[in-house]
């Protein structure tokens, strides 16, 4: 499934943020974020977390216990993002 | 190489604004960490222990800080020596209240004219290890005969930017300092002003035997347990004792989930027989670049006076080691290690006389 | 007293319009998130040790940098991004001087000891590296990233001396190109030109 609007947004933000040499519509929404896949690690998640805090509001704590599943992809990070905004 | 002496020792802390206060307070339990407050949706409430000496200017009070501790170090016979300036943050507060400028030479004049110091000054940053660098970089110089007496102060004073990036990278606890605890979720930072006076003409209770630092950057913002093994192997070579020479080991400690574990892995990788462990961070916080001197000042003093760190904690069984509940009996070489945040491992070697 | 010979050297100031395209080509990639004076500083350290003939470092070399206005650029930046909410990691990262010192230790797979000197000169920098150096000497950095830049290293091995010839120097002149020793003693700095005499390396 091809990238929604949000998620071209957030994967613009991870791009942004991260100084990444790809470009944002390169990330396939259902790859792996970590390791394989985009490659990011420990302290890229935690500068993305606090981009997406000051952007969405939204706190990604680096104990919480789903971590691997909600940094699993593009599309597990942005349902995340949107279920809890506004929160 | 010339015997180097711990000649004198000042601290202000969280604890007590000198030595004798800092002792006292520790013995009646110790003391609850203020607490500061960071903005942001990732911010919030976080335990500090600041050193409860309220004023506002914060040049102000650094100087007054300073030069109480430096005095009660003994400090003011020896304006000729050699000054090091152990810090990971500078007068970054002065800076924040407009009241400095960013200026590495600026802020060690300011510092000197404090003391009227008339010696020469370095001013050391490992972050974290900052001390420890400090006191075997001043270890060097004296052994060597080249210098023959050192006051290394470390400075840590509040400022905001280090509190948020601790928090912004999420290593800070919001609940307490635990350390190798079985709930420990992170560290809690800390203020002081620490000085110790080395000395080769003045024999003292103390010598310095030696230390060894080892940077390691695999892990950007923890330790390494291999380097941490290779730090006390090359600080136990430096000294020309054996491991189970060691009594006792003031370990870092901070309550960091992955990093204690690391430590204790690296502990017991360096000793095959454990020495007894302490660590100071319930009773002063992480108090940073000026950790080291911090807790060497403080530690040395509570061997002498029979007073103990306590932890409500219960140490994690799965580290393997344990923290002595109570001072050990007959302690004769003692090692001071600082873990640092910046792939710094530092500890320093102590002997009682 | 102390004597070094210089076995290799990097400086420039201001480093050349497309340093950081070499820097890329010696790190294998474009570092993306350390920030402009960690990479000026990894640029010369790793040009002085191609410089020396070296790929590692022996594990008892030691490192010492040092800088007369650090990370003050990084630091600027955080102080900005501070005022209503938390600094971000990889620039509150940044604005730690030492940190340089470890990402040179991760990219060589090195372990050892290395310290950062913040302000002073680059004579009284190598007086603390001469005075704990061991048998596989110093890397000694001088870095700055404002003004357009300056990245100054020597690699220095000591050596045992076998003759004369040396000059009281003042710490500006260490870095210069003739320079072939540097000694230490109670007289000071000194320096011996390249070519002078024979000394035997250790």
């Amino acid at each position: 499934m091809a990238a929604s609007a949000q998620e071209k947004e957030l994967a613009q933000l991870i791009v942004t943020s991260l100084n990444l040499e790809v470009s944002a519509d390169e990330i396939d929404p259902e790859a792996a974020l970590y390791g394989e896949g985009l490659g990011l690690d420990s302290i890229d998640i935690l500068e993305l977390s606090l981009a997406i805090s000051k952007t969405y509001g939204v706190q990604l704590k680096s104990d919480d216990a789903d971590n691997n599943k909600i940094f699993s992809s593009l599309r597990n990070l942005n349902d995340h993002i949107q279920q809890h905004r506004g929160q | 190489m010339k015997p180097v002496y711990l000649a004198g020792r000042g601290l202000a802390c969280a604890l007590g604004q000198d030595m004798q206060g800092s002792l006292d307070a520790l013995q009646s339990g110790g003391v609850a960490p203020a607490a500061f407050r960071l903005p942001g949706e990732m911010g919030g409430s976080f335990p500090y222990y600041a050193i409860a000496f309220q004023q506002k200017d914060w040049n102000e009070r650094a100087r007054d800080l300073v030069q109480r501790v430096a005095r009660e170090a003994g400090a003011q016979h020896m304006r000729s020596g050699v000054l090091f300036v152990a810090t990971s943050s500078f007068d970054i507060g002065a800076v924040e209240q407009g009241a400095a400028q960013m200026d590495y030479d600026a802020f060690s004049r300011k510092i000197a004219a404090w003391l009227d110091w008339s010696g020469p000054v370095y001013v050391i940053n490992t972050a974290c290890t900052s001390s420890l660098n400090a006191l075997i970089a001043a270890h060097a110089l004296l052994s060597a005969g080249e210098e023959e007496e050192a006051l290394v102060l470390g400075v840590e004073l509040g400022n905001r930017l280090t509190l948020g990036g601790f928090a912004a990278l999420q290593l800070l606890s919001q609940h307490g300092c635990k350390p190798f605890g079985q709930h420990r979720d992170g560290l809690v930072l800390g203020e002081a002003v620490a000085a110790l006076k080395l000395s080769t003409r003045e024999p003292a209770l103390w010598q310095m035997l030696g230390g060894a630092n080892v940077v390691d950057g695999s892990q950007p913002t923890g330790a390494s347990a291999a380097a941490v093994a290779s730090m006390y192997q090359r600080a136990l070579e430096a000294s020309g004792l054996a491991a189970d020479a060691i009594d006792l080991v003031k370990v870092q400690a901070a309550g960091s989930p992955g990093n204690d574990a690391i430590e204790a892995q690296g502990l017991r990788a360096a000793f095959p027989v454990m020495p007894h462990l302490v660590s100071l961070k319930t009773a002063l916080g992480h108090t940073m670049g000026a950790s080291g001197a911090a807790e060497i000042a403080l530690l040395t003093a509570c061997l002498e006076q029979g007073i103990w760190p306590h932890y409500a904690d219960p140490v994690d069984g799965e580290l393997g080691v344990s923290l002595a509940e109570h001072m050990p009996q007959s302690v004769r070489h003692v090692m001071a290690t600082i873990l640092g945040f910046g792939g710094s491992h530092a500890t320093v070697v102590l002997g009682r006389a | 007293m102390k004597t070094f010979a210089i076995s290799g050297r990097f400086v420039e100031t201001p480093p050349p319009a497309d340093w950081r395209e070499h820097l890329a080509r010696m790190l294998g990639a474009k570092p993306r998130r350390i920030g402009t004076w960690a990479e000026l500083g990894l640029y010369g350290a790793l040009r002085c040790m191609a410089d020396a003939g070296e790929k590692m470092l022996p594990p008892d070399v030691q490192v010492w940098l040092g800088s007369r206005r650090g990370t003050y650029a990084a630091t600027d930046t955080v102080l900005g991004q501070m005022r209503d909410d938390l600094p971000m990691p990889l620039a509150f990262l940044q604005t730690q001087p030492s940190q340089l010192l470890a990402l040179l230790a991760a990219q060589l797979q090195w372990q050892g000891h290395a310290c950062f000197v913040a302000g002073g000169e680059p004579g009284a920098l190598l007086r603390l590296a001469a005075a704990q150096a061991g048998k596989d000497g110093i890397l000694l950095g001088w870095l700055d990233e404002m003004s357009g830049g300056e990245t100054r290293w020597l690699r220095l091995r000591p050596c045992t001396e076998m003759d004369g010839g040396y000059i009281a120097a003042t710490a500006e002149t260490l870095f210069t190109a003739q320079i072939s020793h540097l000694r230490l003693s109670g007289m000071g700095l000194e320096t011996r030109r390249a070519g002078q005499s024979a000394l035997v390396q250790e």
